[in-house]
Order: C-alpha cells, then sequence, then structure tokens
C-alpha cells in the first residue's frame, strides 16, 4: 500500500467478454483485481499473454467497459474527460493516421488533449528532440519505420504534459538504441514527477525503471511489491580475490556451503553472521577482497517460477 | 468538446480527404468536365472556342443540310442540358456512388486495433469521433460538388455568357444525397468494422431504396391517373371490370400498405433532383409575370405591354386580370385568364363551341373568326367577336386551352375596337401569347400524373418536399443515432 493519496485505485474490478449470440457464455479477463498507485512513482504491470494487463489498462483509460469492481484515476471516476485530459496513453501496436506527418500528429493528438496550438508548437521541438525525431518529423506517417512510429507514438502521449502516463509494450519493435533512448525519457519523466504505468514483456527493463511491480496471471494480481521484494537475496556470496591461496576453499573450511571456485576467486552459500567471519579469515589471510556481491533472484527468475508455481 | 478539439478534428477530416488517392482521381475527372466550359463558348450566333475561333451556327447547320437558325431559347436548353446531364446523371448517381466507395473506409479504419486504442483513449466523445469521420466524408463531396457545379458555372458565365444562379443548388442536393448515403455507410461501418462491409451494404441498401420509390411512384401514377382522366367517347360503353377474387384484392391491398410505410420511412434520395428543380424554378419564377407551379404548371413571362395585373387577382377565383386604361371616353381594356376544372365541364371543345353558339345568338355581338389556334404549345380553340355596348364597339377574343387533362384555361381579351386594331397593340398581344408556355408539362419525358409532376414545395404532403427532406433527414439522423449507440457499446 502507498502512502500518499493514490493516482490509481482499483477494487476488486472485473472483466468478462461477451461470446455467442446473447453474449452469455463468457471469457473471464479480468478477475478481482485491487491496487494502488501513488503519485510520481513508475508502476510496472507484467503477465505472460492473455493475464489481463491490457483489459486493466484499457478499462482505466475508458476504452473497454467494466464488468464489475470499481476504478478512479486522481480520485475521479474512470471515462470523465477531465480525467482523460491529464492521462498519456501510448497503446501497444498503435496505428497513426497515415495520411497526416510526425509533426501533424503530434499537433493532433496535443489538441484533443484540449492544448492549443501554441503550447504544442512551443512544447515541439523539446519533445522531438527528446524521442530522436527531430530530422525526420515532416515526413508522413506511412514512410516511417515501426521504431520511428513508437517514438512519436510516445511524443504524441506525452505533448499535452499529461501526469499520469500509461505505456503498452512501449519499447516493442524498437532497436536497442531506440530502446535505450525512450529508457531515457522514460526516467526523465519520473525525475519531472509524472507518475508512469508500464506494461512490458522485458523485465530486464522493468527491472530497471520501475519503483513498483505487480504481476499479473490469468486476470488475477499474483505479486505486488518494490523490485527488491519481488527479488530475494539467494543467500550466495560471490568474492574476487588478489593474492589468494591456490586453495582458497581450506581458508573458508567450516563456513558456508557450496563451496565453487571461479576465475577471479570464489562462491559460497553463507548466512548472514557467517559473512563477516568470512572476510575476518580472508583479511587474517592476507588476502585482498576486490569485490563481493551478494546475488539476487534476477526479476525473470521471480517471475516465471510465482507464473508457473500459479499455474501447477 | 472545446474549440481546440473541434478545430483538431476538422484539420484531420480535411487531411484525410486530400490524401486520399480517390479524391485526386476524382477531381482530375471533374477538371475534365469543367474545363470546356472555359475553353467552348455556345454564344448567340456561333461556338466559340478558346475565345478565339468562331464557328457559327448557320454554317453548322448548312453542312448537314439545315437551314433553321439556333434560338436563344434553344440555345438555352442546350447549356440547361449540358448542365443538368453532368450534375444529374454523371456527379448525382455515378459521383455520389464513387464517393460512397472512396470515404466508406474512413470509420472503419478509425475502428482498426491500434487505431482506436491511440484515438478513443483521448478526451473526445466517440459522438465527436464518429461525426468528425461522418464530416469527412462530407468534406470530400462538398468540395467535388462546389468544384464540378460552381466550375461549370463560372466557365458558361464567362464563356457563354449564359447565367442561371439557380443550378447552384445542385451542390447542396449533390451534398445531401450524399449525406445520407454517408449516415448509412457510416453506421454500418461501426457494425461491422469492414470498409468492404460498409460499401456493399450502402450500395445494396440503396438500390433496394431506390426500387422501393420507383415502385411506389409507379403504383401512385397508376392509381391517381386512372381516376383523374376524363376521356368521353361517343358510343363507347366502358368495359365491366373484371372480377378480383377476395385472395388478390387482399395481396393488392397488402402490396399498397408496404409500398407505402417503405416509401415514407426510407429516405428519398431520388428526390433530391426534383428539389433543385424546384429550388431552380422558384428563382426563375420570382421574374416571370406569373406561374401557377404545381397546378396548371402555367408560366407567363411578362405581362401584355400597357397593362397592369390587379394585384388582388388571382387564376382561382375570378381570374388573373390585366388592366389598361383606354383613350378618354372608352371603358378599360382587359385581359383576363380564367381556370377551372375539366372534370366540371364538357371539355375544351365542346365548351368553345357552346360558347360560340351564345356568341352567334347574342344581338350585340358579331362573330368575325373562329378555329384553332396555338396558345402556349398547345392546341386552342378561338373565337373573335365584335361586342358593341352603348355606342361603344369591342373587340373580343377568347381562347379555350389546356393543362393537361386536368384544367381548362380560358383567356378573355376585350378592348375598344379601334385602339386594339392598331399594329403595335396586336404585336403587344402576340408577345403576350408567345411568352405563356408550360415548361413542366412539355418535359416530354414526364407523365402528366407522375410523381415529378406532383412534386413540390406547395404540394399535398406525400407530393411534398418539405414531406420529403424531413423524413429523409429523420432518416439519416436516427442512423447516425444507432451508430453512435453501437459505437458506445464497443469495447477496444
Amino acid at each position: 500500500m502507498v502512502e500518499s493519496a493514490p493516482l490509481i485505485r482499483v477494487e476488486e474490478l472485473g472483466k468478462t467478454f461477451g461470446k455467442g449470440l446473447l453474449r452469455k457464455r463468457g471469457f473471464r479477463a479480468l478477475d478481482g483485481v485491487s491496487l494502488e498507485v501513488g503519485p510520481g512513482s513508475v508502476f510496472g504491470l507484467l503477465g505472460p499473454n492473455g493475464a489481463g494487463k491490457t483489459t486493466l489498462i484499457k478499462i482505466l483509460l475508458g476504452l473497454i467497459r467494466r464488468s464489475d469492481g470499481r476504478a478512479s484515476l486522481f480520485g475521479e471516476p474512470i471515462g470523465d474527460a477531465a480525467v482523460r485530459r491529464r492521462i498519456g496513453y501510448l497503446p501497444e501496436a498503435h496505428r497513426l493516421p497515415g495520411y497526416l506527418t510526425g509533426r501533424q500528429v503530434i499537433e493532433l493528438f496535443g489538441m484533443l488533449c484540449g492544448r492549443d496550438r501554441n503550447f504544442i508548437r512551443q512544447r515541439m521541438p523539446r519533445l522531438l528532440e527528446l524521442v530522436g525525431m527531430t530530422g525526420s518529423a515532416d515526413r508522413k506517417i506511412k514512410e516511417y519505420s515501426k521504431g520511428m512510429q513508437q517514438r512519436i507514438g510516445l511524443a504524441q502521449a506525452l505533448i499535452h504534459e499529461p501526469e499520469l502516463v500509461f505505456l503498452d509494450e512501449p519499447t516493442d519493435g524498437v532497436d536497442p538504441v531506440g530502446r535505450a533512448a525512450i529508457r531515457e525519457v522514460v526516467l526523465e519523466l519520473k525525475r519531472k514527477g509524472t507518475s508512469i504505468f508500464i506494461n512490458s514483456h522485458l523485465l530486464m527493463e522493468v527491472e530497471l525503471i520501475c519503483d513498483r511491480v505487480v504481476i499479473m496471471n490469468r486476470g488475477k494480481i499474483i505479486r505486488e511489491g518494490t523490485i527488491a521484494e519481488l527479488t530475494p537475496r539467494t543467500g550466495r556470496v560471490r568474492f574476487d580475490l588478489e593474492g589468494a591461496p591456490d586453495d582458497p576453499a581450506a581458508l573458508v573450511a567450516g563456513l558456508g556451503a557450496n563451496y565453487e571456485a571461479t576465475e577471479t576467486g570464489f562462491e559460497i552459500q553463507v548466512a548472514d553472521d557467517e559473512l563477516d567471519a568470512l572476510v575476518d579469515r580472508l583479511r587474517a589471510a592476507r588476502v585482498s577482497i576486490r569485490g563481493l556481491v551478494r546475488s539476487r533472484v534476477n526479476l525473470e527468475q521471480a517471475f516465471i517460477s510465482m507464473v508457473k508455481e500459479q499455474d501447477r | 468538446m472545446n474549440r481546440n478539439t473541434a478545430k483538431a478534428l476538422l484539420r484531420d477530416a480535411y487531411a484525410q480527404v486530400v490524401d486520399n488517392m480517390m479524391f485526386r482521381v476524382l477531381m482530375v475527372l471533374l477538371m475534365v468536365c469543367v474545363l470546356p466550359t472555359f475553353m467552348i463558348g455556345i454564344r448567340e450566333d456561333a461556338f466559340v472556342v478558346l475565345h478565339f475561333w468562331r464557328f457559327p451556327y448557320e454554317e453548322i447547320a448548312a453542312k448537314f443540310g439545315g437551314s433553321e437558325p439556333i434560338s436563344d431559347h434553344l440555345r438555352q436548353q442546350i447549356v440547361a442540358g449540358l448542365q443538368a446531364g453532368m450534375v444529374d446523371l454523371l456527379a448525382g448517381k455515378m459521383g455520389v456512388l464513387l464517393s460512397v466507395a472512396a470515404t466508406a473506409f474512413f470509420t472503419p479504419r478509425m475502428l482498426e486495433r491500434g487505431a482506436a486504442d491511440t484515438i478513443f483513449s483521448k478526451p473526445v466523445s466517440r459522438l465527436a469521433l464518429m461525426l468528425s469521420r461522418y464530416v469527412a466524408g462530407l468534406i470530400f463531396v462538398s468540395i467535388l460538388a462546389v468544384v464540378l457545379v460552381g466550375g461549370m458555372h463560372i466557365g458558361l458565365l464567362v464563356t457563354s455568357g449564359y447565367s442561371d444562379p439557380g443550378f447552384l443548388w445542385s451542390i447542396l442536393t449533390l451534398i445531401y444525397v450524399f449525406a445520407v448515403m454517408h449516415a448509412f455507410s457510416t453506421t454500418v461501418g461501426v457494425f461491422t468494422r469492414s470498409s468492404v462491409a460498409a460499401l456493399l451494404l450502402t450500395m445494396i441498401f440503396f438500390l433496394l431504396n431506390s426500387c422501393v420509390h420507383g415502385g411506389w411512384e409507379l403504383k401512385e401514377t397508376a392509381t391517381n391517373g386512372g381516376s383523374n382522366v376524363h376521356v368521353r367517347v361517343e358510343g363507347l360503353q366502358p368495359e365491366a371490370p373484371e372480377k378480383v377474387t377476395e385472395e388478390e384484392s387482399r395481396l393488392v391491398h397488402w402490396l399498397i400498405v408496404t409500398s407505402d410505410v417503405l416509401h415514407y420511412t426510407l429516405p428519398k434520395t431520388g428526390d433530391a433532383p426534383r428539389i433543385a428543380k424546384r429550388l431552380r424554378r422558384g428563382l426563375e419564377e420570382r421574374h416571370k409575370e406569373l406561374a401557377d407551379p404545381g397546378r396548371t404548371d402555367l408560366v407567363i413571362d411578362t405581362a401584355p405591354a400597357g397593362f397592369t395585373r390587379e394585384p388582388r387577382s388571382s387564376l382561382v377565383q375570378e381570374g388573373a386580370l390585366w388592366i389598361c386604361q383606354q383613350p378618354a371616353g372608352a371603358a378599360e381594356a382587359t385581359v383576363r385568364l380564367a381556370l377551372r376544372p375539366l372534370a366540371e365541364v364538357e371539355g375544351r371543345v365542346a365548351e368553345a363551341r357552346k360558347f360560340l353558339s351564345e356568341r352567334e345568338a347574342d344581338p350585340a355581338s358579331t362573330v368575325v373568326d373562329d378555329g384553332r389556334r396555338e396558345v402556349a404549345g398547345r392546341r386552342a380553340e378561338f373565337v373573335e367577336w365584335h361586342e358593341t355596348r352603348e355606342a361603344e364597339t369591342r373587340l373580343r377574343r377568347r381562347w379555350y386551352f389546356q393543362s393537361g387533362v386536368e384544367w381548362l384555361l380560358i383567356l378573355d381579351y376585350d378592348a375598344e375596337l379601334e385602339w386594339a386594331s392598331a399594329p403595335e397593340r396586336e404585336q403587344a398581344l402576340d408577345t403576350f401569347l408567345a411568352g405563356m408556355h408550360f415548361p413542366e408539362i412539355d418535359d416530354p419525358f414526364q407523365n402528366p400524373h407522375s410523381y415529378e409532376r406532383k412534386f413540390g414545395f406547395d404540394a399535398e404532403w406525400k407530393y411534398n418536399a418539405w414531406f420529403s427532406i424531413g423524413t429523409t433527414l429523420a432518416f439519416l439522423v436516427l442512423t447516425l443515432l444507432v451508430g453512435w449507440w453501437k459505437l458506445s457499446r464497443i469495447d477496444f
């Protein structure tokens, strides 16, 4: 739970997509989802395909009607035009009007968000520079590559200076350089205090930029927490040594378990209270400790194990 | 929706139109149609090509063995025919269908996955977004209609010296027809989210719609034509009507009711050229001395020279009356045109004969001429007599002629004999008679009982242009509301 007033509050949200002529049979895409997102944070939404991530975002944006539960943005009911004016959205696999230039698209969507042309024109050069599209802004969208469309898509989501930005797979189809640029944009928004809600399959990216993460599967939230909370320490420590004896194993005898030699030192499973003793023993033997890394479960490993556990 | 949003949607609609390949192709085709009006002038006496080469009508006629010069009236008819052919047939039918084809994808494309997510997440109502695509279609057709109709009007004015401001009404009627078709296409687009389905269903709907109205008009012409014709042939007994079984009668009744219901509820796009024609005629008739649209359809270009029309006189009651003050001592000269339903009299010829007999029996009258003449392009029974009253001899003339099979028109001329016998008076009367015509009835393609003839802004409700426009616009609004209802229920 966040302490400040939440930007996004979702309570027992559910969505069933009707099937058949009478829509009696259906597919439950969201089932009792509750979460809160505070201002100024970067919130990650993770989950396998069909987990309900995009459905959740679309309900919050008024693109899909909810079947049950409640949701609010900025304390106001979702779907309200005034609320949507404070939101930016980059959809997954979005399609921009091919008959407009990049600059015209940004201007169109900025004006649709209620901003006047002067405001947009003042903000445009900085934004184009930020997404790396200054040189191509006057070409038509239909001439753009997927990565360029993604960048202009991001610019249209930010043109009206939203307080909350939803990014659905923002780096989809973007090359590594572009991906890094988009990551930079997100971090700059975060620095400025804009709240960001990211839905991505690229876990490394989420790990790098998100403060909090929610993991969803089969329409339900299965875990929520900070990156640190979701990626616990494994208890394994890696030592990089200099001036170590030929057999460092003898030095650690009686401490920890699962000793394993590495090129520059060794790795060992130790409890927190044994770690000090181990360092003391190495120092007493005049071994220089050049590095010490307490390893964690990475987000991908944590994500896979959580999803597999729920699927069992 | 604030001003910025509205502006953005309009600019987007315009950008979508001008980027459309079909729009550009149609624009080029229209230019091809409009350019000749700037290049070829149909002047009073000759065709003039590029303001330089003259081809006199007489020379052209002589080449084809003709000798009659082209009258100004014929010249105007040629130009009006060209305009009507271009606008009613080419643009009104083919052009509108091509425009529907070119704009059918506007709405479905907006609703495609990816495009819809981006635009519908913005703080703009779904109705506004749907209407923006609808307006894009209207912009598409409006530009083309203005280029075609406006271009032709200017071209004919500049090169041929022909001005018919009423022709500009066609811009509105072209947009009107398209607006209805596009509303249907937009709504089908919302339901199916498929451009192909929107296009095909719109075409099918309007084909069926045309059949419904065509059938209804035929039914109206058949049922009304039979009851209003009064033809009597001596010695011929009317045949006994064939017996109709109860089942046949029920089927006919059911067909008539179905035809009526469908006709009254579906959009009457086929009326658009008629509306344009009525509006155009309305403009023309403002400058005429007398016009009786929707009843006799008689048009009189000018009053007899020297005569002034009594402002309160009308065709229906005592007749339209023109008066000219005579030299001192003589009673005023009058021209009176009266109207009688043919159903209430014995017929044009019989009435004229009866009247002739009365004149011959009247001791104050001396019949000087009688027989058949031509008035307003049709046969007229004519009687001329001198009438002596209180030492004054008057020249009296009477013409009986018909408007279709419903109205008998009686034209009376009464003036002091000596005054009326002057050549300039005779000429003035001839000019007055030459300025009488029935442009509507004289259209060779029109049945006198047809819907086309009865249609007008003052006609009874089922032939009334306002009823036609009202029901058509109601259909348009209802169609868009259904589209909006569906759009508001779509989960993107």
